[in-house]
């Protein structure tokens, strides 16, 4: 079943083409990984599948669940089921990391026409959730992001996708800047979530998470364009030899 | 401009909601001031000599005396002759003696300001003491606190029924020779609030005056006195609005708390003077008020409690002097400068007595091209032994056109101290919304988030109804249609 | 007669020629310059805002001389105190590697790990981008008067994508056959992209000789590599320990610095961390243990250079008797290095009047949005916290131990190696017995 469709993508930055031509299909059930040097547009393709809108897109659409994904603000994709792991997750002071997901979640839930969860319910929840990412219960007095190391927060953000259940994961650079031990529980965290409903964008600039996610597709982004489309191997390729091997000239339809 | 933060500038420029004229007759004196204007004003209150004389004597000094400037706010020279210092509703110049008898306009204002002067209509656990422009206009539930003998008048009644009291605490915690503002109240001050808490009573309901500036072109010099006698217990709120003028308004202000032994006064401020014009930043209030309680007993505590979203310029740093062993004070602030707003305000804590122990929490706010100053002063004296201070000053900046700026002066003379102080300053802008848009959190509700994170610590020590008052207030300041 | 800044750049000029001719001559050049930059800086003194609170006494009136050839001579007995299970031991005795006490199994396989002397003749196009650039000469004495002199120390290269498992225990034992002995230690350790390798440097003095330890160690993190580095400082009690520790970060590298410094008559630590790549983290913490007339002056830099980088740095220190502590504490935000997030605490306990710290925290910052906290406090055990202890039937001196233990915890709780958090709980239970209350 297909679950997002990317036809034709052609995004720019104040007036700067950086997605050229991008097709994508993501089935349910399927991870797809994205690799790509620096400045390809990795970045740009998930910010945009989220809604950011500093850019522009100029031609092409992105199909998520049969709805035209580029009318909708961010906050109505995210209610949809799309959720987006931030390369930077972004810190907001003051707030706590309970209050801040109890919001999330009950938004979803009136949008699912769900019951609102109270705080009893909700904690046993996020506790439960927590331990699987291995944060200790004392983040949830913590301003979100704030005052988080780089590793924290990428494990922050791995939380909140599993406490707010998308149907669709964009994962954009959450294992960089994590040693091997954070990388393992982040891969593990994504593993147990991952299911026949669920469909994964997994944006990375490095092979190493790969070893432990095992990918249905991996695709090679440069300059704004998918230029190659491959299994696993194709990531052990990459971390052999490098992106320069490969020939931009020939665009693969994914 | 990307379209959030074209958001975030249109929640935060919401109109005025007090800005309306109460249409009365008044009895303004001609502008100017002189020992004239002083014995005038003295006269119309009917004051005893020794009254008359210690105005007098502020006056001299006043005029002695120079505009301090090292605040870090900008404004234009004040004329002090062309201000009138005394106006007041003609109907109640002559004493009421119950609310009926209040102008039903005046009535209706403070109705529309939502504070209705009928006891039955507000909230049973609060007095209220109305102030508009410079006479009290009616106090609430003065019999019931009578039984329990404490006195919550207007101060020019005090003046007439417990001279001795007056006289006993008047300028002794800020003397007449303080600063250029609180020289200038001493000479012309003409009404505000007076409260005595008698041995061991713990106050039966929250003291509250709400000070309304009407008339056009005079200045509110309210002057408020608040004693605690050994062991008892007072929670006390000032609110503040003003009409919309083009002109600046001046609002000088003194306030003395006496906290003797084993008591406790607590004292919050919500204060929404108009700001003046969003726009052009043409008028609003000048907020020049000095604010000092002596922790005076062992085991006394004072805290002050301040929401700031008003006036044109904010000018003010309600301080403790921790003279009694054990002592306590506390300051607990948020300050909002929004448009062309600009404030100067803090604290300071004087440690004399031992194991004395002060809390510092500033919250500044700034949005447009606000300009918000926290200026706190932290001294221990020699004699000060295990004194205690944690200062905690926070910025928040909306947009890039705003300002905040922070001086922390500490003065330690005592090496058994304990200090500790933090700080920090954040931005809220696109990346904040971004995120909580992409957990499913509209704008809207991600603004008061933010904002009602950043203040809570500062909120949750206002008194229980005024905590959800100050949480809208903000929301005003800070709401409106997105789009 | 010469002064002494004069005899060290004698000592230079008549070191051997034969010494350093192996070396590259770009090593030699940076020798030769380090040794002019030394003689123009001269010792620092109190005018100085640096140095302003460290008088560094008799190091500054005496010539200290490098290690005679003679070698004092241990056993695998000596070392059995300083031993950390499960890691790679590299024992430097007077500044030389011992190959028999030391432990490197399987390391060889992969990782480069080897003199400092050797390395920079071996692998110097390696070296070149960081050494004498890491840690500058140009404007600290000791590190001029160390790139003049450098030779002992350890060269650990982890190539790409290495995760070394089991952490490597640099074990710097100080034993001078003769009095005013100076050790120029020089430290270099390269990490790879992707890689990542768990670092203590542990220095140890065995008796009561004046010697003068004069280390540098620098470090580069490469992109999305990690380095957890453990300095302990335990040198006898007329020590002087000047150290210089310096780290450069690219792209989403991690990096922790710890230090805990219990020994030496005078420290002065200079430890900097520049964040050089987006979206690199550095975590930096210190537990000062210092008592009679000791002398602990730490100055620490976090320069965030780039976007998105993420600091915490958590100093604490416990001072009692004549002791002198200096907390100086910059954080940087350079101009396009928004995003920042950096935050500082430094917190000090006087168990004694005659105690003092010298606390000073420095924010710079000229990017625009950002978050830095910082925060500090000065103070004496609680006394309400020890009398409530003392109702609970503990006796004054388990009290003030248990308080003590839970203030220094907070930083031994930052290591995450148990076998390492051991060790240290062990320096800090001795040190703790040995003060008077």
């Amino acid at each position: 079943m297909i679950m997002l469709e990317i036809k034709n993508l052609h995004v720019s930055v104040e007036g700067k083409p950086i997605l050229r031509g991008i097709n994508l299909t993501v089935n349910a059930g399927e991870l797809h990984a994205i690799m790509g040097p620096n400045g390809s547009g990795k970045t740009t393709l998930a910010q945009v599948i989220a809604g950011r809108d500093m850019y522009e897109v100029t031609n092409g659409e992105i199909i998520f669940d049969g709805k035209n994904l580029l009318n909708m603000t961010p906050e109505a994709r995210a209610l949809e089921g799309v959720f987006m792991s931030f390369q930077y997750p972004v810190v907001i002071p003051g707030v706590n990391i309970t209050y801040f997901l109890k919001i999330a979640v009950n938004a979803m839930r009136k949008h699912k026409g769900l019951e609102e969860l109270d705080a009893i319910d909700f904690l046993t929840f996020i506790k439960e959730k927590m331990r699987l990412v291995r944060m200790d219960e004392s983040y949830l007095s913590r301003s979100v992001n704030d005052g988080f190391s780089g590793g924290e927060k990428k494990r922050n953000e791995i939380l909140q996708m599993l406490v707010l259940e998308p149907r669709l994961s964009v994962l954009d650079e959450t294992d960089s800047g994590l040693d091997i031990d954070a990388v393992r529980i982040v891969a593990n965290g994504l593993n147990n979530f991952r299911s026949n409903e669920r469909g994964f964008l997994v944006i990375t600039h490095y092979q190493r998470i790969l070893d432990y996610i095992d990918p249905d597709y991996v695709h090679v982004l440069k300059n704004g364009r998918i230029i190659k489309s491959g299994g696993k191997n194709l990531a052990m390729e990459l971390e052999e030899k490098g992106y320069s091997w490969l020939e931009e000239e020939q665009p693969i339809e994914a | 401009m990307n379209s959030e933060l074209q958001t975030i500038e249109k929640h935060i420029s919401q109109e005025y909601k007090y800005g309306f004229v109460t249409d009365i007759d008044q009895e303004t004196i001609p502008v100017g001031l002189d020992e004239q204007v002083v014995r005038l004003i003295s006269a119309k209150k009917n004051e005893p000599e020794w009254m008359t004389r210690w105005r007098l004597k502020s006056y001299r000094n006043w005029i002695k005396m120079t505009e301090p400037t090292w605040a870090n706010v900008k404004y234009s020279r004040i004329d002090y002759q062309a201000i009138s210092y005394y106006s007041a509703p003609i109907k109640d110049s002559k004493k009421l003696n119950s609310i009926d008898e209040v102008d039903p306009e005046i009535l209706k204002t403070y109705e529309k300001l939502g504070i209705p002067l009928e006891e039955q209509k507000w909230l049973a656990g609060v007095a209220v003491d109305a102030v508009f422009d410079s006479v009290s206009v009616a106090t609430t539930f003065k019999e019931q606190l009578n039984k329990h003998g404490v006195i919550f008048c207007p101060f020019s009644e005090a003046v007439q029924k417990h001279p001795e009291l007056v006289k006993k605490y008047l300028g002794s915690v800020v003397p007449y020779t303080d600063n250029f503002f609180a020289a200038l109240n001493s000479a012309v001050f003409s009404d505000g609030s007076f409260v005595y808490i008698p041995k061991g009573v713990k106050c039966p309901m929250e003291l509250s005056t709400y000070f309304r500036i009407n008339a056009a072109n005079t200045g509110q010099f309210e002057r408020t006195l608040i004693i605690a006698d050994e062991g008892s217990h007072v929670s006390y709120l000032e609110g503040c609005t003003a009409p919309m003028r083009d002109e600046n308004q001046l609002h000088a202000a003194v306030v003395e708390l006496i906290a003797h032994k084993d008591a406790t006064i607590k004292y919050s401020t919500i204060q929404n003077w108009y700001p003046g014009d969003p726009k052009t930043g043409k008028g609003g209030i000048f907020n020049f008020v000095t604010k000092r309680g002596i922790c005076k007993g062992n085991n006394s505590k004072i805290s002050w409690t301040q929401v700031e979203t008003g006036s044109a310029i904010t000018w003010k740093y309600p301080s403790v002097i921790l003279k009694g062993d054990h002592s306590i004070g506390e300051f607990y602030s948020v300050a909002l400068t929004n448009n062309f707003q600009q404030a100067d305000t803090g604290t300071k804590m004087t440690h004399i007595g031992k194991n004395t122990k002060s809390t510092i929490i500033s919250k500044g706010i700034s949005a447009g091209y606000g300009q918000n100053t926290y200026r706190g002063g932290v001294k221990i004296m020699k004699g000060a032994e295990n004194a205690r201070n944690y200062s905690q000053c926070d910025s928040l900046l909306i947009g890039d056109k705003c300002g905040a700026h922070t001086f922390p002066y500490i003065d330690v003379r005592n090496p058994t101290a304990q200090m500790e102080h933090e700080a920090s300053t954040s931005t809220i802008g696109e990346d904040q919304l971004f995120y909580s848009n992409q957990r499913g959190i509209s704008t809207e509700d991600a603004i008061s988030m933010i904002v009602n994170g950043f203040c809570k610590e500062v909120f949750k020590e206002l008194p229980m109804e005024f905590a959800v008052e100050a949480q809208k207030l903000m929301e005003i300041s800070l709401e409106g249609s997105v789009g | 007669m010469l002064n002494i800044v004069e005899q060290y750049a004698d000592e230079f000029r008549n070191l051997d020629n034969g010494h350093f001719s192996k070396e590259p001559v770009a090593i030699q050049n940076i020798r030769i310059s380090a040794m002019e930059r030394f003689t123009e800086l001269g010792f620092p003194n109190n005018k100085i805002e640096e140095w302003k609170n460290t008088n560094l006494g008799s190091l500054t009136k005496t010539l200290f001389k490098l290690p005679s050839g003679k070698q004092t001579q241990i056993t695998s007995e000596t070392i059995v105190p300083f031993s950390i299970e499960g890691t790679h031991r590299l024992v430097i005795l007077n500044g030389k590697y011992l190959p028999e006490l030391s432990n490197t199994d399987n390391l060889l396989t992969t990782l480069e790990i080897k003199n400092f002397s050797e390395a920079i003749i071996d692998n110097s196009s390696l070296l070149a981008p960081y050494l004498g650039k890491i840690a500058d000469y140009t404007n600290h004495p000791f590190v001029a008067l160390n790139t003049a002199f450098m030779d002992d120390g350890i060269f650990i290269h982890v190539p790409d994508g290495q995760v070394i498992e089991n952490p490597i225990h640099l074990l710097y034992i100080s034993s001078p056959t003769d009095e005013n002995t100076v050790f120029h230690l020089r430290n270099m350790i390269i990490v790879g992209v992707n890689s990542e390798i768990t670092i203590i440097e542990d220095y140890v003095g065995l008796d009561n000789k004046e010697y003068f330890t004069n280390v540098v160690t620098e470090m580069a993190a490469r992109e999305n590599g990690t380095i957890h580095h453990i300095k302990i400082q335990q040198e006898s009690t007329r020590a002087h320990h000047i150290s210089n520790l310096h780290v450069n970060q690219d792209n989403a590298s991690s990096v922790s610095l710890d230090s805990f410094i219990v020994g030496s008559s005078i420290t002065r630590n200079d430890i900097s961390a520049i964040l050089n790549g987006e979206g690199a983290d550095c975590k930096m913490n210190g537990l000062v243990l210092a008592k009679d007339s000791q002398h602990i002056d730490n100055h620490t830099i976090l320069d965030h250079a780039k976007p998105h980088g993420t600091s915490n740095e958590l100093f604490k220190g416990i001072y009692t008797d004549k002791a002198r502590g200096i907390f100086n504490g910059r954080i940087i935000v350079r101009k396009n290095a928004q995003k920042t997030d950096a935050r500082q605490t430094n917190k000090n306990l006087l168990l004694s009047d005659s105690a003092l710290v010298n606390s000073n925290p420095q924010l710079e910052i000229y990017a625009d949005d950002v978050k830095c906290t910082h925060g500090s406090t000065t103070g004496q055990l609680e006394e309400e916290a020890l009398f409530y202890l003392r109702t609970r039937g503990l006796d004054i001196r388990t009290a003030q131990a248990l308080l003590l233990h839970g203030f220094a915890d907070q930083i031994l709780n930052k290591i995450s190696n148990s076998a390492i958090k051991a060790y240290l709980e062990s320096i800090l239970s001795n040190w703790l017995s040995s003060i008077k209350t």
